[in-house]
């Protein structure tokens, strides 16, 4: 076996699965839910909740409890995070599907919604979750908190209105100041994630 | 002249319950340092104290006769900030706890009256929704919100009530985050236990057109007064002044869960024999308010 696969199984290996699958399989019953008997939706509620779970999901792939350990497997902190991003690339593939059905199932009713802006929205929620978890250290075992607050931030951007009027759950068209604020959403997160997964040495 | 002996409680009781206040007080401030729960009472205080003066409540504001907007969703916003906020914080604040069980076990204390303290620490947030909810009571009932549908169907009573839910609401939040972290030790045990919760509050929105959906809708934690869809608003059944009791009996419920956790021998059964008692009342309460309150109906239906 090669040292990448050796390292890949190693590293995947170290995910702490059952949180992850517990957030992402909690995630598949509201999509269940939505899709079917949901009497809002499909593109209810639900739907953003799943987004903040998915997020929590792919944030819960970064934990390290084992970061002591790990530290000195002949792999750098970069590579690992990478490997553990594979999740949550997962998570996105997911969520861009279950998108689209939401997407059709809206159309479908004669409503209006733009596939990228719903996608960007899910896609940046993950890229956020995750770039907190990393600038927080896997180490720090930061996963559960994450999750907590992706969700509580899903929900939150439902209740609390906010200044100038900004609907971030408006995803009727992709040429939209809120597309502009979740792709800075997403940047951001991207940018963390970056930064979590130096060598802590160089920080 | 009469003389009253006052017997003091024996020293030991004296003792424990001054741990179990300073313990309560170290967690209390644990809280109020939890960077989520800061956020989340900061955002809450930003808001109530701006919700009387907001466009929203002003009588300028142009609306719909019959639109979807009603001041009575007021109480959502502590119900979601210092409630699920609560259980987010009070969550990870009690794991963290039991993750130091090695330290925790030295402490001279025993794990129900550390339970205890943790519960007792909960009425941080349960007073800060107080707070916000006397606050915009005053003036809504000083300078009623012109725009609030359904405002004026009310009873005072039921307005109380109505604000009550909120208060409880921030306190059961945070109770079922200790309740969860005891029985629940598993990281993504808080944010599905607020999915479950909002999937509840949520499916109590539905239109209660027979018993079992008014059931539901008291039942729910948290639910609102009115179903609104663009064409209609669906004014719930159910009392509300019977729901209060019924929310306190739960926290209640929460905290004897909460501290059965570590509980044996006598005071375990204790606990139990309590559980019954305030099961009962509690079940009580929400068949009360599910019999005896008013069916639901349209307040306008222009479909």
């Amino acid at each position: 076996m090669s040292r990448a696969a050796t390292v890949t199984r190693a590293e995947l290996e170290a995910v702490r699965w059952g949180p992850v699958a517990a957030a992402a399989l909690t995630a598949a019953g509201l999509v269940a839910l939505d899709l079917t008997v949901w009497p809002r939706g499909p593109g209810s509620e639900l739907t953003w909740l799943v987004a903040g779970l998915l997020g929590g999901s792919a944030a819960l792939a970064l934990d390290d409890p084992a970061a002591t350990v790990t530290r000195a497997v002949p792999a750098g902190v970069r590579m690992r995070t990478a490997i553990r991003l594979g999740v949550a690339a997962l998570v996105v593939v997911a969520w861009c599907g279950y998108a689209a059905r939401v997407v059709a199932a809206v159309r479908a009713d004669g409503g209006t919604v733009s596939w990228p802006a719903l996608a960007l929205v899910g896609l940046a929620l993950v890229c956020a979750a995750t770039g907190a978890s990393a600038v927080l250290g896997a180490g720090a075992e930061p996963g559960a908190a994450v999750a907590g607050a992706a969700v509580l931030v899903a929900l939150g951007l439902m209740v609390v209105p906010l200044p100038w009027s900004v609907a971030p759950y408006d995803v009727g068209s992709a040429g939209t100041r809120e597309t502009v604020l979740w792709l800075g959403v997403a940047v951001l997160g991207v940018g963390g994630l970056v930064w979590g997964a130096r060598d802590p040495q160089r920080r | 002249m009469t003389t009253v002996a006052v017997s003091p409680a024996p020293v030991a009781q004296v003792e424990e319950r001054r741990v179990l206040w300073c313990l309560a007080r170290y967690e209390a401030l644990r809280l109020l340092r939890h960077p989520l729960f800061v956020v989340a009472a900061l955002l809450f205080v930003l808001i109530a104290v701006t919700t009387p003066f907001s466009e929203y409540a002003n009588a300028d504001y142009d609306t719909a006769a019959h639109g979807t907007e009603t001041n009575l969703d007021w109480p959502v916003l502590p119900a979601f900030f210092l409630g699920l906020g609560g259980l987010l914080a009070m969550n990870r604040i009690t794991s963290s706890s039991g993750r130091a069980g090695d330290v925790v076990r030295s402490v001279p204390v025993p794990g129900p009256r550390r339970t205890l303290a943790l519960c007792i620490a909960c009425l941080v947030p349960a007073a800060l929704a107080l707070l916000g909810a006397a606050y915009v009571f005053v003036f809504w009932m000083v300078d009623p919100p012109v725009q609030s549908e359904n405002w004026g169907e009310f009873s005072n009573a039921e307005l109380v009530a109505l604000m009550a839910q909120g208060v409880l609401a921030a306190l059961g939040g945070s109770l079922l985050g200790v309740l969860v972290a005891r029985w629940w030790r598993w990281p993504t045990a808080a944010a599905v236990t607020c999915v479950l919760l909002i999937l509840w509050s949520v499916s109590s929105l539905a239109p209660d057109k027979n018993l079992l959906l008014t059931l539901n809708h008291v039942a729910a934690p948290f639910s609102l007064v009115a179903s609104n869809g663009e064409n209609y608003s669906w004014h719930m059944g159910g009392s509300l002044v019977w729901k209060a009791p019924y929310l306190l009996g739960l926290c209640g419920l929460a905290v004897i869960g909460a501290c059965a956790r570590d509980a044996e021998g006598q005071l375990r059964r204790r606990l139990v024999r309590a559980a019954w008692l305030v099961g009962g009342f509690t079940v009580a309460c929400l068949l009360a308010g599910t019999v005896l309150g008013p069916d639901g109906f349209y307040s306008w239906d222009h479909r």
